[in-house]
Formats: C-alpha cells, sequence, structure tokens
C-alpha cells in the first residue's frame, strides 16, 4: 500500500490537539444527553476525511486497553413474549479475546479469541467451535469491534457513524455476505469513550441486546482471571 | 553312485540350480509377493481389530487423501490456488470426491438430513428417555427445558430452528457431537486444508502412479496463480509406495551387501581371493533352494521373508568353511574320507538348527512359518551344496591364513581375565533380562519413513485428528447390533473416564428397540400437542410460533423400518462425515471420538469396540503370536538341548549347549541394560541365534575331544555371519533390524564365550 505523504507541522498540532481534547469534550457532554441517534448514520471511508473525524474515537476506545464490565443481555426471540434477561461480567484484553462470564440464569462462560469459541459450563465442561466455521462466525466477528481495532474493522466491516452531541452509534455490517445475511448489522451506542449498548441479530427470529454497566478500563488481570475466564493453553 | 565324485556332484548340482532357476523364472512375482501387512496375519484370524482393518482396508477409509496447501500472499491468493488446486484435482480423474476442509457443505448436508429425518431417529430415543411421563407431564417438562435452554449460549445458534424443534432433539445432538468438529492443532492462515477419496485402493497401482502424477498437477496449476505454493500430503498410497521402493532397495542392496560382507570376512582370511569364489556357490545354493522351497510351499510369500532371508548368506557359508578350511587328518586323506569324519558335527549342527527352524512351521504367523522353511531348507540346500561342491573341485582345501587361527598365550594372567570377563558376562545374562520391556506393533514391520510420518502426524492433527483425542471403532453384524455396542461402550466409556466427552454420529440413530417402540409411544401421546401449547404458553412463548413443530408431530407417521430409516441417513453422507459410520450388512461400523488421549486400557471384547490405537499397531494381537512364538522357541530349544544329549551324551552336551544359550541371555542382558523395547522379532533372532552358534560350541568340543587346535573355520564362520546380521541390523525395517542386532550380538558373544573358555581352562596349556 502506498504511504501517505506526511502532513504539515501546524496540521499535525491541530490533529494532536484533537486528540486530546475531543475525548475530553465527549466526555463532558456525556451525561447530557441519555440517548444515542435512534438512526444509522452515514458510512465513513477508510482514511477519508470524515474517517478523521472519527478516528479520534476509535483511538480513545482502543486505548482503553482491558477492561471490566458488567452487562445486561437481552434476548428478544420471537417465540418468546418477553426477552431471555442474562446478566454477567465481560472482560476485553485486546491482545488475547473477549470472556463473557454469564452468572444469570446460569453459570457459563463464553471466551471469543483468534482460535474461535469457546463455551463452558458451570460444571467445567467445555466445547470449542474453531474460527471459520459458520457458528462461530456470528460471535467472532464481536472480538475486532470490541477491540476496536481501525485497521481491522474497515477490513471486515462497512462502518455506518452517527453523533448527537456526545452520544454516538456504530454500525458494522460484514463485509461478508453470508455474515451480513445472518448478523445484520452490530450496532454499538456510547457516550463519551464509554460504551453503552451492542446489539445484533443472530438471525431474523433473534436480536440481542447488550447494556453495558459499570465499565473499568486499563485493568490488569491477576493469574487466577486469566486462567478462570480466558484460553491460556496454546 | 558315489555322490562324492567329480561327475555325479557336478551333474547334480547342475541339474538342481537348473531346474530351481526355471522354477523361479516361471513364477508370476505380482500375485506370489506380498508386501501388505495384513498378509502377515493369519487369514483365519478372529481377532475384533484385524476384522476391522480387514473391513477398512478395502472401504473408502483407506482411500483418504490429505493435503495441506501453504500460499503464502493473503486470503485471496490462497483462495484462488485452493481452487485452482481442487479443480485440477477434480478434473484428474484419479480422485472421487475432493473438498475443501473448510467447506461445511457435507456437515450441512448431514444436519439437513438429520433435521429431515428427526422424529425418526432422534423422537424415539427422547421418547424412551421420557418413558414414564404422562402428555402432560412431558408438555410441562419440554416447556421448562426449552425456557432454560434459552438462556443458554449456544441458544443463540439455534434460533431459526427451536419453532421446529422445542423438544431440543437436534441442539442435544448437537451438543454432544460437537467435539468431532474442533481439532486442537491451529492451522496456520495462509495454509488450506484439502480432503479427498482417490478413485482406487490404495495399495493396488492404479491407486498410486496416477494419484501421484495427478497432485503433481495440481500443485502446478496452484503454481500458476501463487508461484510460492508448497504442499504437503499424506495418503496410504504414499506410505506403501515408499514402503514397496524402501524394500525393494534393501533386497538389492541388501543383497550385494551380505555377499560383500560376507566373501570380504573370507578374502581377508583366506589367502587367495579364487578360493574365496569357492565358498560363493554354498551361499547361492542356500539362497536358490531356500527361494525354491518357499514359493513352492506357499501360495504367496511376503517380501520380508527374502530381506530377513538375505541372512542365509552369512549362516550358509558356515558349511563351506568348515568343509573347506578344515585340514586334513592326515596327508593325502580323500575328500570322501574327511566329509565322513565330519558328518557328525557337520550334521549335528545343521540338523539342531533345521530342528528348531521347522518347529516355527507350527507358528500361527504366515510370515514366520514362511521364514522356518526359508531359513531351514536353505541351510540343508547349503550343506548338500557344500558337500557336492568340494567333491568336485580339484583341491577341496585351503589353509587360512595364520592370523585366523591364532591364540592366546596361555598363562595365569589370560586364565584369571578370560574369568573375570566370563563372570561380568554372567553378571549381565542374570541381571539384563529383567530389565527388558516387550512391545510389538505393526509399525514395525514396515520401512521407518520419519519425513512421511510426520508429514501425516501434522496434517491429521490439521483435520482433528490429534493425540489428545482417541478415535473408537464400533463394529457389529448389522447397524442395529453395532448401535446397540455403541450404547454399551459408551456406559463402559462414561465409568472409566467421567467426564469425558465423546462424539460419534451413532448418537444420530435410535436404539432398535426405542425404534420399533415408537408407534405405540405417539399412540399414548395423542394429547401432547395440545398439552405442549398450554404449557408454551404458561412458560411465557408465543405457543403459535410453534406451528411449524406441531404440523410435523401431525404429519409423522413411522413408516419405514429401522433400517431403511437409518439407510436413508447413511446414504446421504458425503465426504468426510460419510467415513464416519457404514451401515453395510456384515461390516457395519460407527467411529467414535473421544477427549482424552489414548489409554492403556482397552474396552472389554464384548463391547465390540477397538480403540484406532490398538487398530493401527495391533499390539494386543502382536503381543498373543509373540508369546505363541516364545512357546514354540522353548519346545525348539529344549528339543535342540536333547539332541545334543544324544548326539554328545549327557555332560558334553550340556556343556555345548550352555554356551548359545549364556551368549543369547547375555545378549538379553545387554538389551535390557540398554534399555530396548523388544519386540517378536528379537525373540526369532534369538532362537536363531542359539541355533547357529550352537555350531561354534560343537566344533570347538570336537576339536577340545582331539586335543586339537580350534580351527580357523569357527571364527570365520562367526564372524561372517555377524557381518551379514550386522547388515540387517542396519536396516529401515524396524522388525528387521531387531533381527539382525539379535543374532549378531549372539554370535559374537558365543564366539567370544568359546575363545574365553578355552583360555580360562586349566588344561589350555596342553593343546598348544
Amino acid at each position: 500500500m502506498a504511504r501517505r505523504p506526511p502532513r504539515p507541522k501546524k496540521t499535525r498540532l491541530l490533529i494532536r490537539m484533537k486528540k486530546i481534547l475531543l475525548p475530553l469534550f465527549l466526555a463532558l457532554l456525556a451525561p447530557l444527553h441519555a440517548a444515542p441517534p435512534a438512526e444509522r448514520g452515514p458510512v465513513i471511508e477508510r482514511d477519508s476525511a470524515g474517517a478523521d473525524e472519527w478516528r479520534w474515537l476509535f483511538s480513545a476506545l482502543a486505548a482503553k486497553g482491558a477492561t471490566y464490565s458488567t452487562f445486561t443481555e437481552n434476548r428478544h426471540f420471537a417465540a418468546r413474549k418477553n426477552p431471555v434477561v442474562l446478566q454477567g461480567e465481560m472482560r476485553l484484553i485486546p491482545d488475547t479475546g473477549l470472556s463473557l462470564r454469564y452468572t444469570e440464569p446460569e453459570e457459563t462462560l463464553t471466551v471469543i479469541d483468534t482460535r474461535g469459541l469457546l463455551l463452558r459450563d458451570a460444571k467445567g465442561r467445555a466445547r470449542q467451535i474453531k474460527a471459520g466455521t459458520r457458528d462461530a462466525g456470528l460471535v467472532t466477528a464481536l472480538l475486532p469491534v470490541m477491540r476496536f481495532d481501525i485497521g481491522e474493522l474497515f477490513n471486515q466491516f462497512t462502518v455506518h457513524a452517527a453523533r448527537d452531541a456526545g452520544d454516538w452509534r456504530f454500525d458494522f455490517v460484514p463485509l461478508n455476505k453470508k455474515l451480513a445475511e445472518a448478523l445484520g448489522a452490530i450496532v454499538v451506542t456510547g457516550a463519551g469513550t464509554d460504551i453503552k449498548t451492542l446489539s445484533f441479530n443472530t438471525s431474523p427470529k433473534l436480536r440481542v441486546e447488550v447494556l453495558v454497566g459499570e465499565t473499568k478500563s486499563g485493568m490488569t488481570f491477576t493469574e487466577a482471571e486469566l486462567q478462570n475466564y480466558f484460553r491460556t493453553d496454546k | 553312485m558315489n555322490f562324492l565324485s567329480k561327475t555325479p556332484a557336478r551333474l547334480f548340482l547342475l541339474v538342481s540350480a537348473l531346474a530351481g532357476a526355471a522354477w523361479l523364472a516361471s513364477l508370476d512375482y505380482s500375485k506370489k509377493i506380498s508386501t501388505s501387512v495384513l498378509d502377515l496375519i493369519p487369514a483365519t484370524e478372529r481377532a475384533p481389530e484385524l476384522a476391522v482393518i480387514r473391513a477398512l482396508a478395502d472401504e473408502k477409509q483407506a482411500r483418504v487423501a490429505l493435503f495441506a496447501l501453504r500460499v503464502p500472499g493473503g486470503d485471496d491468493n490462497r483462495d484462488r490456488a485452493t481452487a485452482a488446486f481442487i479443480g485440477s484435482l477434480s478434473a484428474s480423474g484419479a480422485f472421487s470426491e475432493v473438498e475443501a476442509a473448510a467447506d461445511t457443505a457435507s456437515r450441512n448436508a448431514l444436519a439437513r438430513q438429520i433435521f429431515e429425518q428427526r422424529f425418526e431417529l432422534l423422537l424415539p430415543g427422547w421418547l424412551a428417555k421420557n418413558e414414564s411421563s404422562d402428555p402432560a407431564a412431558l408438555a410441562e417438562k419440554t416447556a421448562a427445558s426449552l425456557e432454560r435452554f434459552m438462556g443458554k449460549p449456544e441458544a443463540l445458534a439455534f434460533a431459526d430452528l427451536l419453532p421446529h424443534d422445542p423438544l431440543l432433539l437436534l441442539p442435544s445432538l448437537v451438543e454432544k457431537v460437537q467435539s468431532l468438529d474442533a481439532g486442537s492443532a491451529v492451522v496456520p492462515g495462509d495454509t488450506a486444508l484439502i480432503w479427498t477419496l482417490t478413485r482406487e485402493k490404495p495399495l493396488a497401482e492404479a491407486g498410486q502412479k496416477p494419484v501421484f502424477d495427478a497432485v503433481d498437477a495440481a500443485l502446478e496449476a496452484a503454481k500458476k496463480i501463487a508461484p510460492d505454493a508448497t504442499l504437503r500430503w499424506t495418503a496410504i498410497s504414499r506410505f506403501a509406495a515408499e514402503s514397496k521402493r524402501s524394500i525393494m532397495h534393501e533386497l538389492i542392496f541388501g543383497t550385494l551387501l551380505t555377499l560383500l560382507a560376507v566373501l570380504g570376512v573370507a578374502a581377508i582370511c583366506l589367502p587367495r581371493i579364487a578360493g574365496t569364489l569357492n565358498l560363493a556357490p554354498v551361499i547361492l545354493g542356500a539362497l536358490l533352494g531356500a527361494c525354491v522351497a518357499v514359493t513352492l510351499c506357499f501360495e504367496r510369500v511376503h517380501v520380508l521373508v527374502f530381506v530377513l532371508g538375505l541372512m542365509l548368506a552369512g549362516v550358509s557359508i558356515d558349511y563351506g568353511f568348515y568343509l573347506y578350511l578344515q585340514p586334513r587328518k592326515i596327508p593325502g586323506e580323500p575328500y570322501s574320507a574327511k566329509v565322513r569324519r565330519l558328518m557328525k558335527p557337520l550334521l549335528g549342527s545343521a540338523l539342531t538348527t533345521v530342528l528348531g527352524f521347522s518347529l516355527l512351521l507350527f507358528s500361527d504367523l504366515p510370515l514366520i512359518r514362511q521364514l522356518g522353511v526359508f531359513v531351514s531348507t536353505g541351510l540343508l540346500c547349503a550343506l548338500v551344496t557344500a558337500v557336492l561342491w568340494f567333491a568336485q573341485i580339484k583341491d577341496p582345501f585351503m589353509q587360512a591364513r595364520a592370523f585366523a587361527g591364532i591364540q592366546a598365550r596361555p598363562g595365569k594372567t589370560a586364565r584369571r581375565a578370560a574369568i573375570a570377563i566370563l563372570a561380568l558376562g554372567v553378571l549381565v545374562a542374570l541381571a539384563g533380562p529383567w530389565r527388558l520391556h516387550w512391545r510389538d506393533s505393526t509399525l514395525d514391520l514396515q520401512p521407518r519413513l520419519p519425513q512421511l510420518t510426520r508429514d501425516a502426524a501434522e496434517l491429521r492433527a490439521f483435520f482433528g485428528d490429534t493425540a489428545s483425542r482417541t478415535i473408537y471403532l464400533t463394529r457389529g453384524e448389522n447397524i442395529a447390533t453395532t448401535r446397540a455396542a455403541l450404547e454399551q461402550f459408551n456406559a463402559w466409556h462414561e465409568a472409566q473416564f467421567p467426564g469425558a466427552a465423546t462424539a460419534s454420529p451413532g448418537y444420530a440413530l435410535p436404539l432398535q428397540a426405542d425404534y420399533d417402540a415408537l408407534p405405540a409411544r405417539l399412540e399414548e401421546l395423542r394429547s401432547f400437542p395440545d398439552a405442549l401449547r398450554v404449557a408454551l404458553d404458561r412458560h411465557g412463548f408465543n405457543a403459535s410460533e410453534f406451528e411449524p413443530f406441531f404440523n410435523a408431530w401431525k404429519n409423522f407417521t413411522p413408516a419405514r423400518s429401522y433400517d431403511q430409516a437409518v439407510s436413508a441417513l447413511a446414504s446421504s453422507l458425503r465426504g468426510q462425515v460419510a467415513l464416519l459410520m457404514s451401515d453395510a450388512p456384515g461390516a457395519s461400523f460407527l467411529i467414535t471420538a473421544a477427549d482424552h488421549p489414548a489409554p492403556a486400557v482397552e474396552p472389554p471384547a464384548g463391547l465390540s469396540t477397538v480403540s484406532l490405537n490398538q487398530i493401527e499397531s495391533l499390539d494386543k494381537l502382536f503381543g498373543r503370536y509373540r508369546v505363541s512364538a516364545l512357546r514354540l522357541s522353548a519346545i525348539g530349544l529344549g528339543l535342540v538341548g536333547l539332541s545334543m544329549w544324544l548326539i554328545y551324551g549327557v555332560k558334553r552336551g550340556t556343556l555345548i549347549f550352555t554356551t548359545p544359550v549364556g551368549s543369547c541371555l547375555f545378549a538379553f542382558g545387554v538389551l535390557g541394560l540398554c534399555g530396548v523395547t523388544l519386540n517378536l522379532f528379537h525373540l526369532l533372532g534369538a532362537f536363531l541365534g542359539v541355533c547357529l552358534s550352537h555350531n561354534y560350541a560343537i566344533f570347538t568340543a570336537e576339536n577340545d575331544a582331539r586335543k586339537e587346535q580350534p580351527p580357523p573355520s569357527i571364527r570365520l564362520s562367526a564372524l561372517s555371519t555377524a557381518a551379514s546380521f550386522g547388515v540387517l541390523a542396519c536396516s529401515s525395517i524396524p522388525v528387521v533390524s531387531a533381527l539382525g542386532v539379535t543374532v549378531a550380538l549372539i554370535v559374537l558373544s558365543a564366539l567370544v564365550v568359546v575363545e574365553l573358555k578355552r583360555a580360562a581352562k586349566p588344561s589350555a596349556a596342553t593343546c598348544n
């Protein structure tokens, strides 16, 4: 790929200032607005001027490093009158993977990493689904989204973005047609530099909505946490 | 007619050689010679694992070829090169099925078929599990289970299916068989895996060369798109072809090397090359006679017999040495008188060996029987050829070079040293054998092909066959009995390996009893759909969403027989999954993958299940043959010992007998102390070594009795035997190497024992 010519010094300074100020600005605005944009925003292209506007947010989200959050997952099955509600803890280590520990209604663990999917029940029985298979594809698509790795995101998705003051919304539509048909779009909303919700379809009969609760970023997980909640064997 | 005169002896040799050569020339070697491991095992053997191998050898499983195509330079490049590779293989005509491992078409087809047949295949088992529930209770239980399931991670993948399957028939099956899917080896991102099935059987010529050509062409096609593409692949045909090539290489070069080694020993110890060449006919006569006899006696002969038979070169030359190098008793002693004088030790040594090897004719293993005939007749032919050959040459005596007959200077120091070395040897012979380990494997019967073996292991791991997993094979006369056996095996497995996941296509099949009970059970559950609607509503479901299920339930009638229902599933299988089961009458089987490494404990015979590990090595079966060979060897040794007593009396016979037996124990002691794991062929080698080393003890005893210097022929004979077995010891075929090492060790030990015993005797001085 051709290298982009270096930016003038003045532009670089401006960019650096925006890099510092924009997240701060977004964080300050966040409490003022409770609702993210209701509609999908326009497509943003990699390296376009429009993308530059969002790059700061991507960088701020990616820079959070390892994070821990509580979450509530609402599964809207067509066959059920009310959503099935699950609760749990989410751990993300960008280089390692995403771990979802469900505590309600029953204890289970889902680990999503580059090797695929690992499901472990309360009795410790584990099942693995290799990356690249259809079953794994639905869920492993979440990993680049949670990492907010710009390069990976633009390689795998068409990215839509919308903002309303401090609230924002991204719609990630998989470039893979089969995955796009199955998933629709992964919608991530947030305020400031915090992710508030994630939602996606796994089929026309099910929409999953994850409400992210209390979040701690810049975490250092203990050895025991790594063992318990991630796949540490090679 | 005196056969020990020139003309009759020459005529007899010539006619015999011509007749033998004519017989060998008339053979159809492609039919007569076998390279298949299965031909090493009796046709009547009923061991379950062997029955499985015989069945699989003719089945699809043997025709699988696995490929890993590495294409650096991005996913697009990899996918295009892989498509070209697959296209070329498919078009070649050498392959009947070709599919990319990432292509889930065959698995999706299987899932679709099971979905279509879910009431036939999965409902019987579900109903049997819930036998005691009335319709209302069953409906309540079903709705509650469904509600629980929707809170599980797996529910995300089944959202579309649930309206068709609120009984969770398919999700339950998928949960059980999922471990079949997850190979633990990580496949590099630039590598595409391709699974194929060759059109022809891998051991046939048509299943080898055309396949290899097609693979070469396919790689070229891939390289046109990605010049850096590299390929690794594995198939039984590759092993078979390489194994055949390696064995032929060993036969040709082994024969030349053995002849060179044996005649080389003779050439070093004899003063004239022309004289040395007089020993060659003895070897050729032995080999010709052995080949004729073994091909006459057996319809098919395994090629290993000929590789092992190379040892005859070193063994048969002994008779040449004993006759040729034995000095005349008196000047001008006629040849016939010399032969009569030497006949007792010659017959004693030949017949004891022949007697021992004749016992191998009672072995269960065809290879050992063939080897018994080969060695016995080879030795007899060597003796007859030697006696006749030297009868028709002008000067049937040659003096060995002086150093060949050199003796140690007698003295106290030499005697003490000899006793000390003998004592050390006794110590090794007594202590070492306790450290021996035994293990047999059919894998040792084939040449070592390290690169192919490494590639095969890595590729199989890519395709999910890793060491952390054990594959079991359950078989039965028909698919119903096989499925019943699988149920029993599962119970055994759960008790042996609690919590270890297992997966089998058999889980998609009902037990015949459950299937037969289905119509009556459905009749009992007439009100179940209505009860389920109510229960679903009570548990917060929109019951109307489940109309697809209720319609299917209403329209379902179990009209087909059990066999027809299973056959509908089996015939829909394609690609890799088709290898996991067979419903063929008389050869039905089901594969089960278990999530644990190969265990030491095999399933009991009653479960009709064996592990692939056992199938690959047949170590249990060969262990049984080893015990049988041990029994025969023990009887053989007993007879040899008895014949020594009969010929030489109890005291002398026992003394003679101690040399080979002691050498054998010493050899086992050395192998034990070195930590070598022994097999059936070490045992056979030991038996052969004992029989051969008798000769040195007999001839030494004869000379001692006559108060004569031991003839150099003993040393020459031992050294040439050790040389020929030394060549075998270098073989790439583990069992051939095992036999070579054992015999060479015993023969050399026996020679050293004979020399040390002489040096240790107080009367040794009087012999010099």
